[in-house]
């Protein structure tokens, strides 16, 4: 017997990770109105503009987007005949590195009204397999200072989406 | 988790964790055979019959965690880890 796995409206399987396919979205969708802007001649403009990446630290970049895939969860509920409803979170940290303290973050503030929009406009299959994107709390968090690797402190604010698909398979 | 749900009458629930792992040096190179080797167990766990294992009366999934590399000496390997809960209940008897 062969089985073959699928996600639903897409024909197969995925064959990226979903942070990639995330990611890849939240670039495409990224307004060229906003500050700061997506990067589009790395290296050079690192300084201004934002990269994105799954890594925790860009020693380049002033403003970096790392999406990282969190925990997948199951809808045990809808678990029938090989048919799986499932859940996977990303967390999306946007941060800056700026030196002073008070200051008016507006870029990163920009940045989180940027994602709030591209993922509340969202619809079905914008992410083929995809059908339903949830945000969790993401104006509830202020800009918050965090020490990361090498005793280095950014600023950053997490946003998490949690992206709905469901998986089946066929035999053969 | 153990609950008393009847005189005598006890409903377990027992976590497993399947570490799933990959030594492959690209992150993209791992997804897809770590993601087939979760394929299989979710349709084999999936599909469970009651008392296919004797006892149990059925499998619900918990979580898949993230590709996550680990380092461990010399190698560099990728892991997925899948966690379900099987159910059983067990009894005791006054004899």
């Amino acid at each position: 017997m062969v089985f073959t796995w699928f996600v639903v409206n897409k024909g197969s399987d995925f064959t990226l990770p979903i942070e990639d396919m995330l990611s890849t979205y939240l670039q495409a969708q990224w307004s060229s109105a906003v500050t700061p802007p997506k990067s589009i001649a790395p290296p050079t403009d690192f300084s201004t503009k934002v990269r994105f990446g799954d890594f925790p630290y860009d020693y380049f970049s002033t403003y970096y987007i790392r999406v990282k895939e969190d925990e997948t969860v199951f809808n045990n509920d809808l678990i029938v005949d090989g048919t799986f409803q499932m859940n996977t979170a990303v967390n999306i940290d946007l941060t800056a590195r700026r030196l002073k303290t008070g200051e008016n973050f507006s870029e990163l503030n920009n940045m989180r009204l940027e994602v709030i929009r591209i993922l509340g406009n969202y619809r079905p299959d914008g992410i083929v397999g995809v059908h339903m994107i949830e945000i969790e709390a993401p104006g509830e968090r202020d800009i918050e200072p965090r020490t990361i690797e090498g005793n280095r402190s950014i600023w950053y604010v997490r946003i998490t989406a949690h992206l709905h698909y469901i998986k089946a398979y066929l035999t053969s | 988790m153990t609950r008393r749900i009847r005189l005598n009458t006890y409903e377990f629930e027992t976590p497993v964790e399947f570490e799933v792992y990959s030594r492959r040096l690209s992150k993209g190179e791992a997804f897809n055979e770590l993601n087939n080797i979760l394929n299989e167990l979710m349709r084999i766990f999936g599909t469970f019959q009651h008392e296919a294992m004797f006892g149990i009366q059925g499998i619900t999934f918990d979580r898949i965690t993230q590709i996550e590399k680990e380092r461990s000496a010399a190698q560099t390997i990728w892991i997925r880890k899948l966690q379900i809960t099987l159910h059983y209940y067990k009894v005791s008897t006054i004899g």
